[in-house]
C-alpha cells in the first residue's frame, strides 16, 4: 500500500513525552521580550498572543508566574471608550477577534470588573447584521469566525440575550456545505477552523442537534494522516493547530474516539522543540505561542497527565468555565 | 539608521509606485547593503526593496503612524499615505493601517486606483493575504460601486438626474470590466499559492457580484470553461474543485429561476440539470483514472454523488444507517436505471483502484466506506 503523498515523517529523534517545564519557560521568556523587531511585527495581534500564552500557562498549572495586574492594565488600555470593543494593542483599531481574546484573559485572571462590560455588550451586539451574521468591526467584513467570537464573548458575560441568537444560528447553518463542513460565508469551502467556530456557535446556543454528526464526523476524521497529524482541508499538510480545531469539533460531536488517539499524541509530541520549548506547526519548524497553546490544548482533550482539563468550546481551562457558571452543549 | 534616510526610502518607494501604474510585482530582495546606494530597485515594471533596510524603515514608519494616531495630528495626509503604504507592503496583515486608508478613501483623500495598485503589488508578494482581499472587496462595495452615477443594482442614485438612459448601460459595462479583471487577479493569485482559500473565496464573491449586472450566461460560460481547465491542471486542489461545485450548483439554480434561459447557453451539449451533474461525474472519473493518489478528486466525487442521488433517486427514506440487504438490492436494481448506472459506475471505479499498490488503493477503500456509510449502499 502506498504511503500518503502529503504527510510528514516522525522519527526516533522527535520528542515522545511532554516537556512541560520547557514550555512554561518558553512562554515566560516570550512575555518578557519587548524591544526587538519581532515585538513590533506581532503587535497587531498582541491581545490574542497574550490569550495564547496565558491560557497555555494555566493549562500547564503555572498561571502563578504571570502578573495579573500588568495584564489587566494592558487590557484596560486597549478598550475603546467609545465603541466598547478591544484593540489588539494600544494604538490599534478595535476588532471582535481581540475583544474575545481580551475577555478570555480577563475571565482567566478574574479581572472582568476592571473593564466596561456593558460597553463590550454594546460593541458585540452592534456588529450583528440583519441576516444574523456578524461583522468583525465597523468596516463590515463578515466571517463565521466573527459569529463565534460574538457568541463566545457574550456567553462569557452571560449576556447572550443581547443578540438575536436564532438569527445567528440561521446564518451559520447557511454556511454548511454538502460535505457537512462549514466555511467563512455561504458557499465558501469547508475548513476545519471554521467548522470549530460554527459548531461552537451551535453548542453555545444548544443547537448541535441540527448537525448530521456522522457525515461531519467522517469528514473531520479524514483530516488525520498516517503520521497521526491532522490537516484542515483535503490534501493539505498536517499542522498541530488542527489538533485543536478538529479534536475540539469531534469532542462537541461526541466522536473524539473516532480518531487514532495514540498516533495523534505521537504527532503532537513530535512538534515540540526540545531546545527552546514551545510547539511548531510541523516537526522541525519554528515554535510560536499560537501552536504552543493549540498543541497543549489538543493534548489536554486527549487527557494528557499533568495538564489541566480544557473546555472544547471556549478553549479555556474547564475550572475557569465552571467558576463563571457557563455551560456548553456536547453531544453524547 | 537615521530618520532622514528612512524617510528618503519611504519617499522613493512612493515615487516609483505613483509614477508607474503598470507595476506588477513587488518583493524584498536579499542584500547586505552598500553605502551610498539606494535600496529601492526597479526593473521594468518590477519593484524591489533590499532586505538590509526593511527592519529599520519599517520600525521608523510604524512608530510614525502610531505617533500620529496618538497625537491625532494629521496635518499632511500625504505622509500618512506613504507610511501606511510602506508598512503594508512589508506587513499587509496589519488591519489598522488598511482601516486608516479606508477612512482616507471615504473622505476622498485617496483614489481607489491607488489602492487597487497597492493591493495588487502586495498580492504579487503575498498571494494569500486575507486582509488584502478584504480591502479590495471593501473598495469595490464602498467606493467604486458608489462612485458611479447609478447604483450597482440599477436603481437611480438619489442625487442624479435620470435623463440619460445610457448611464445604466455604461455603468454596468464598467462594473463588468472591473469584475472580469478581478477574476483575472484571482486566477494568478490561485496559481501562485496552492489551495489559496482567500483567493477562491474572493472569486466566489466576484461571481456573486455579476448577478447584479445582467448577461449571466456570458460569465458562466467563461467560468465553466476556465474552471474545468483549471481543475484538470490542479487535481490536488480542493479549493478549485469546491469553486467548480459552487459554479455548477448556482448554474442549476439560475436555470431553475429562469435567470439563464437554458444550460445550452453555457454548453450546447448539456440539455438538463441531471446531465450537468452526470457529465461532471464522468469528467471527475477520467481525472481519477488519469491522476492517481488525489483525495481532493474523491471529495469532489462525493459532492456529485449526493447531488445526483437527490436528482435521480429522491426516495422517501433518508437515514444514515444502512438499509437491510433486501432493500439494498432493490435500491440498485429497480429504483431508477440512471441512478443504478451511477452506482454500478462507483463499483467499477473502486475496483480499478484496488491492487494498484499505491495510495489510490487507500482512497478506493475510503470511497467504499463512504458509499456504505453515507449513501447507505
Amino acid at each position: 500500500m502506498g504511503s500518503h503523498p502529503k504527510d510528514v515523517e516522525i522519527t526516533d529523534d522527535h520528542p515522545k513525552t511532554l516537556l512541560l517545564q520547557k514550555h512554561a519557560e518558553y512562554i515566560l521568556s516570550y512575555s518578557k521580550k519587548k524591544e526587538d523587531y519581532e515585538y513590533t511585527m506581532t503587535e497587531h495581534f498582541r491581545m490574542s498572543g497574550m490569550y495564547w500564552g496565558i491560557t497555555a500557562m494555566d493549562i500547564l498549572g503555572q498561571l502563578d508566574k504571570m502578573k495579573p495586574t500588568d495584564i489587566i492594565e494592558f487590557i484596560r488600555q486597549c478598550q475603546d471608550v467609545c465603541s466598547g470593543g478591544f484593540s489588539p494593542s494600544v494604538g490599534h483599531d478595535t476588532h471582535i477577534l481581540y475583544t474575545l481574546s481580551a475577555l478570555q484573559v480577563l475571565v482567566l485572571v478574574e479581572g472582568l470588573g476592571e473593564v466596561d462590560t456593558e460597553g463590550v455588550v454594546r460593541f458585540v451586539s452592534g456588529l450583528q447584521n440583519p441576516d444574523g451574521s456578524f461583522s468583525g468591526d465597523r468596516w463590515g467584513e463578515v466571517d463565521t469566525r466573527f459569529s463565534f467570537c460574538a457568541l463566545a464573548s457574550l456567553a462569557l458575560l452571560n449576556r447572550l440575550d443581547a443578540i438575536k441568537t436564532d438569527k445567528a444560528v440561521e446564518f451559520v447553518m447557511k454556511c454548511q456545505n454538502v460535505d457537512g463542513g462549514f466555511g467563512t460565508r455561504p458557499g465558501s469551502e469547508s475548513h476545519a477552523g471554521q467548522i470549530y467556530c460554527c459548531l461552537g456557535v451551535l453548542s453555545l446556543t444548544g443547537q448541535l442537534h441540527r448537525i448530521n454528526g456522522d457525515l461531519l464526523g467522517w469528514w473531520l476524521c479524514e483530516r488525520q494522516l498516517p503520521s497521526g497529524g491532522l490537516n484542515g482541508r483535503p490534501e493539505k499538510l498536517p499542522d498541530v493547530c488542527y489538533s485543536w480545531w478538529v479534536l475540539a469539533s469531534l469532542t462537541m460531536l461526541g466522536r473524539l474516539h473516532w480518531i487514532n488517539e495514540y498516533k495523534m499524541r505521537t504527532f503532537i509530541m513530535a512538534t515540540q522543540d526540545p531546545e527552546t520549548g514551545g510547539f511548531t506547526d510541523r516537526p522541525g519548524d519554528m515554535v510560536d505561542l499560537y501552536h504552543t497553546l493549540f498543541g497543549l490544548a489538543g493534548l489536554s482533550l486527549l487527557g494528557e497527565g499533568g495538564l489541566k482539563r480544557i473546555n472544547p468550546v471556549l478553549c479555556m481551562p474547564q475550572y475557569v468555565v465552571d467558576r463563571i457558571g457557563v455551560s456548553v452543549q456536547i453531544l453524547d | 539608521m537615521e530618520e532622514a534616510t528612512c524617510e528618503r526610502i519611504v519617499k522613493k518607494i512612493d515615487m516609483v509606485i505613483s509614477r508607474d501604474p503598470h507595476l506588477d510585482e513587488f518583493d524584498i530582495v536579499f542584500a547586505l547593503g552598500e553605502v551610498n546606494r539606494s535600496p529601492v530597485i526597479t526593473l521594468g515594471h518590477k519593484l524591489g526593496l533590499e532586505s538590509w533596510c526593511v527592519k529599520h524603515v519599517y520600525a521608523y514608519a510604524y512608530a510614525k503612524i502610531l505617533h500620529a494616531r496618538k497625537t491625532k495630528r494629521h496635518d499632511d495626509p500625504a505622509v500618512l499615505f506613504r507610511w501606511t503604504q510602506f508598512c503594508l507592503l512589508i506587513a499587509p496583515e496589519v488591519a489598522t493601517f488598511w482601516n486608516m486608508r479606508k477612512m482616507m478613501l471615504s473622505q476622498g483623500l485617496l483614489s481607489a486606483d491607488t489602492d487597487l495598485l497597492l493591493t495588487k503589488l502586495i498580492l504579487s508578494r503575498k498571494p494569500k493575504c486575507m486582509e488584502v482581499f478584504q480591502h479590495r472587496k471593501w473598495l469595490y462595495t464602498n467606493i467604486i460601486a458608489k462612485a458611479l452615477p447609478h447604483q450597482a443594482n440599477g436603481a437611480p442614485h438619489p442625487n442624479q438626474d435620470n435623463q440619460n438612459g445610457n448611464f445604466d448601460h455604461l455603468d454596468s459595462e464598467f462594473m463588468k470590466e472591473f469584475l472580469f479583471s478581478e477574476l483575472e487577479l484571482c486566477g494568478w493569485t490561485s496559481e501562485k499559492h496552492q489551495n489559496n482559500y482567500h483567493s477562491w473565496n474572493h472569486r466566489l464573491w466576484v461571481l456573486q457580484q455579476f448577478a447584479m449586472h445582467g448577461d449571466l450566461a456570458v460569465v458562466y460560460r467563461s467560468e465553466y470553461e476556465t474552471s474545468h481547465c483549471w481543475v484538470s491542471r490542479h487535481v490536488s486542489e480542493h479549493s478549485g474543485l469546491h469553486y467548480l461545485q459552487y459554479l455548477i450548483d448556482s448554474l442549476a439554480s439560475l436555470v431553475k429561476e429562469g435567470k439563464i434561459a437554458s444550460l445550452q447557453e453555457v454548453d450546447p451539449s448539456i440539455e438538463s440539470i441531471e446531465k450537468l451533474y452526470l457529465r461532471e461525474l464522468e469528467f471527475n472519473r477520467d481525472l481519477i483514472e488519469e491522476y492517481h493518489d488525489h483525495e481532493a478528486l474523491f471529495c469532489h466525487r462525493r459532492f456529485l454523488l449526493l447531488r445526483l442521488r437527490d436528482l435521480l433517486y429522491p426516495g422517501p427514506q433518508r437515514t444514515s444507517t444502512p438499509p437491510p440487504p433486501a432493500l439494498k438490492r432493490w435500491c440498485v436494481e429497480t429504483v431508477n436505471s440512471e441512478w443504478s448506472a451511477v452506482l454500478l459506475g462507483e463499483k467499477a471505479l473502486v475496483n480499478s483502484c484496488i491492487n494498484t499498490n499505491t495510495y489510490q488503493e487507500t482512497l478506493g477503500e475510503k470511497h467504499t466506506q463512504w458509499l456504505n456509510n453515507i449513501l447507505a449502499i
